[in-house]
């Protein structure tokens, strides 16, 4: 006979019904008699229906319930669930021939609302597995085209490998190890750490994504590129900052114009204000709010109302603060690919491993990425 | 001015301000007087009159 370690994690994953069936504890072996055991509970007090069908729930529930306060031991477990089965009671999980081991092994999964793919939008991707390095040069702006007279000679200018910026590699990883008594236990696979690790880095690549965006809109606030609200609303300053943006832009390569795709991101607190000014001809009254109103909103002619120019890419993140770090709340208008490059090395890979030294198999994953973002390309403006 | 991954100086004084904010977040507000200064109501007598066929003359 062989035995697995019982580490309940938490009660609340082992009560119950599930705990039952782990143990083969039948209180009930069909609905009919589910119902009929039911039925007889809800009899007046001291009826001998009610009294026979408490006993049978309760003495089915004893078991589990006696384990589960502590009151047998594992050991004890197995025996009594081995002579309830030769006495026909239960045909449950006694032919694996031991205690299934209860564990809770994904009680968190982390905070979804912080697990998003909207920073991808603005970030040219490059995949370089051949090398460790990427040069990023304007190549554009070497050349000078000009006119010429027949017989001269047509200007050249050189490449020059120092003019090059260089963004290298980061390494990330973690890893998870079994010892090797656990991988015993049926319920414990290396595909568990997988799944973990795999989940981990995900949310590391998320979280590295908007620190580099939050590190442009911090640099973009210091270098005053803000758009403050306007008299005429949140329309005309949107409109008033993309002019900003595209023109600070304009001789960079980046082929801009109006129709240039922007991306805007912010907190979600700030969408329902966000997309009435872009796609709203309508305004809120009194004390009526853009989020839920009972009242019909004043809906002006068209022609009266200010419109936003130019296609724009929503990207409301929880990722980000409601302010963006700084004193009143706003998005940030972002001019995607240009300089802004996101360069997979290596993409994340696993090894396993045993480790003699702690007797344990070790599951190890790792990627090497990098990114780069250019706060020229931010411009923030104000929603207050 | 071009933020890389690597620049470990800016990338951290980013991820703290993430904390900051996250830690110090407060829900957007929602006054009226919000809502007025960010959509400002259009007087109806400065819309311009709508481009359409011309009144039938009597």
């Amino acid at each position: 006979m062989s035995y697995t370690q019982i580490a309940p994690r938490s009660p609340r994953v082992i009560k119950g019904e599930n705990f039952c069936r782990i143990l083969g504890a039948k209180a009930f072996t069909s609905n009919a008699q589910a119902r009929k055991w039911i039925e007889a509970i809800k009899q007046p007090k001291g009826s001998e229906a009610r009294e026979a069908a408490i006993k049978h729930i309760s003495d089915s529930l004893a078991l589990p319930n006696d384990y589960l306060h502590s009151k047998l031991d594992e050991n004890s477990v197995y025996k009594a669930m081995q002579e309830r089965q030769k006495a026909g009671l239960h045909t449950g999980l006694t032919h694996t021939g031991q205690v299934p081991t209860v564990i809770a092994m994904n009680e968190s999964d982390g905070d979804e609302t912080l697990r998003d793919m909207e920073w991808m939008a603005i970030y040219q991707m490059i995949n370089e597995t051949s090398g460790t390095t990427v040069s990023i040069v304007d190549v554009i702006s070497l050349v000078t085209w000009a006119e010429y007279e027949l017989s001269d000679a047509i200007k050249t200018s050189a490449y020059k490998q120092d003019s090059a910026s260089y963004l290298t590699t980061r390494r990330f990883g973690g890893g998870l190890g079994f010892h090797r008594l656990d991988l015993r236990n049926p319920m414990i696979s290396l595909n568990m750490a997988v799944s973990a690790l795999r989940r981990q880095a995900l949310d590391h690549k998320i979280t590295e994504a908007y620190v580099n965006i939050q590190a442009c809109i911090t640099a973009a606030v210091g270098a005053g590129q803000v758009t403050t609200l306007d008299p005429l609303g949140l329309p005309h300053t949107i409109n008033l900052g993309r002019n900003t943006l595209i023109t600070r832009n304009a001789n960079e390569g980046f082929n801009l114009s109006l129709n240039n795709t922007l991306h805007l991101y912010y907190h979600p607190d700030h969408d329902d204000i966000v997309r009435a000014a872009l796609f709203g001809s309508w305004y809120p009254t009194g004390a009526v709010t853009l989020a839920a109103t009972a009242t019909p909103l004043a809906e002006p002619s068209p022609n009266n109302a200010l419109r936003t120019a130019g296609p724009f890419q929503l990207h409301p993140t929880f990722n980000l603060a409601n302010n963006l770090g700084t004193a009143a709340a706003c998005m940030a208008m972002v001019l995607g690919d240009g300089d802004n490059f996101w360069v997979d090395y290596d993409g994340l890979r696993f090894d396993t491993a045993n480790e003699p030294k702690t007797d344990s198999w070790e599951v190890i994953g790792q990627e090497y990425y990098n990114m780069q973002c250019d706060s020229t390309q931010f411009e923030i403006v104000n929603l207050a | 001015m071009i933020i890389k991954g690597t620049d470990k100086e800016k990338m951290d004084a980013a991820r703290e301000s993430l904390r900051k904010s996250a830690k110090e977040y407060k829900p957007a507000e929602r006054s009226p007087e919000r809502m007025e200064k960010l959509f400002p109501k259009k007087k109806a007598e400065s819309a311009p009159k709508k481009p359409g066929r011309p009144a039938k003359a009597e």
